[in-house]
């Protein structure tokens, strides 16, 4: 557990649970778009330089200007000089259950829509193997998409429990440093804000039209079936 | 070592009493706070009388809305005040754009049996005319009736119950803290 006091683990902990959230945000269709105009607008002939910058920006600049903001208030509400190191340190931890919800609710999302392609591809393996038991891979699976009416209220079900958890590390964490109610309030708040501004990312993504990495679509079926 | 080794014992243990006592059955009211429970066929839509038989329309949703829908009919004699099972339910939807749906309601998509229900995928809103053909015996009698679909649900308010579930418990929680932590100052 000492590990999750450690500054370089804090900063890791960070890193991934912000990109748990970029990762999903990227993948939206309306963020490729704005992608997709930023680069015609600068005029870039790379479109790999627009997402070094975009992401070095929504991995590293965001993250450490909201992180900064919550040391910095947290300090200012509680009224009690804790290093900066040190508040990092210790409520980074605090944003591992968020963090994973996150990946969970995403990389879920892509599961169960994509359970399908496992089919052809299995099929695939085994034609290669000299199996011809399980038949010609049908590749058409794998562009099916089924609707699954239940899987946002799932998604946000799980994010809802990893904020949870997150508000209450935080508080545990806050309550060990012996201070009265209200302080501890004050120092645990600007933490639980930024919980929230992430899980109201989260729900926002949840809703938001995915691209579908995993499934073959836009003629790629037709390419594998003519293989 | 003796008594370090017993307290961290001791708060291994408390932390699985909490586990057990608060953090378990927190997660299974969660769990159950997403069951509904609804009478047979559910909301009335409409009851007509031509001749000797008696529609009831039924749906599980109200209002109806885009995408699929459960409706179901009870048809019955009314001269002998009693459902007839071995009719024949055929309905028509058609939209205002004359988009035309036609579908079979049956026994078998019924969860009570005495029902006639039809499961149909809604496309869009809008006022749709529903067309019901009983065939009993030698009648066929038509019942015609406007249906309307309203506009889809925001998925925020469909949803409002996972997203509300956190900001409640963590509402309650502060407030069970402030009174143990008062508990704690005038203990002290």
């Amino acid at each position: 557990m000492r590990w999750f006091r450690r500054f370089d683990g804090a900063v890791l902990i960070f890193l991934l649970v912000f990109a748990a959230f970029v990762n999903a945000g990227s993948m939206m269709e309306s963020v490729q778009r704005q992608e997709q105009t930023l680069q015609m607008t600068l005029h870039s002939g790379s479109f790999h330089l627009i997402l070094l910058v975009s992401f070095l920006f929504a991995l590293v600049v965001v993250p450490a200007l909201l992180v900064a903001g919550s040391v910095s208030l947290a300090k200012i509400l509680s009224g009690r000089h804790i290093r900066w190191r040190e508040s990092v340190s210790t409520f980074a931890q605090a944003f591992v259950p968020l963090g994973f919800s996150m990946w969970l609710a995403h990389f879920s999302y892509h599961l169960v829509n994509g359970a399908l392609t496992a089919v052809p591809v299995i099929q695939r393996a085994a034609k290669s193997a000299g199996l011809s038991i399980l038949g010609k891979p049908d590749w058409s699976l794998s562009a099916s998409m089924s609707s699954f009416d239940w899987l946002p209220s799932v998604q946000l079900l799980v994010l809802g429990l990893g904020f949870l958890f997150t508000l209450y590390v935080a508080w545990r964490v806050a309550r060990g440093v012996h201070l009265q109610f209200a302080r501890t309030v004050g120092l645990v708040a600007p933490w639980a804000v930024l919980a929230l501004v992430l899980y109201s990312a989260g729900v926002w993504i949840v809703f938001q039209p995915m691209q579908m990495r995993g499934m073959m679509m836009d003629g790629t079926t037709e390419w594998c079936m003519s293989k | 070592m003796v008594y370090e080794q017993m307290s961290r014992a001791k708060s291994k243990g408390a932390i699985a009493h909490h586990l057990v006592n608060r953090v378990l059955p927190l997660i299974v009211s969660i769990l159950t706070m997403g069951i509904s429970i609804r009478a047979d066929g559910g909301n009335v839509l409409w009851q007509r009388t031509m001749g000797s038989i008696t529609v009831t329309a039924f749906t599980t949703q109200s209002p109806l809305r885009p995408g699929p829908a459960d409706i179901s009919f009870l048809v019955e004699n009314n001269e002998q005040s009693r459902p007839i099972l071995d009719a024949q339910v055929f309905v028509t939807f058609q939209s205002e754009t004359g988009v035309t749906m036609r579908t079979e309601a049956t026994h078998a998509q019924a969860r009570n049996k005495l029902l006639y229900c039809t499961l149909i995928d809604l496309p869009k809103p809008g006022h749709w005319k529903m067309t019901l053909l009983v065939v009993h015996a030698a009648e066929r009698i038509e019942f015609v009736s406007d249906l309307a679909v309203s506009e889809p649900q925001s998925p925020l308010i469909a949803n409002w119950k996972f997203m509300a579930f956190p900001f409640t418990i963590a509402i309650l929680f502060i407030f069970q803290q402030r009174l143990a932590w008062k508990r704690d100052a005038t203990h002290r």
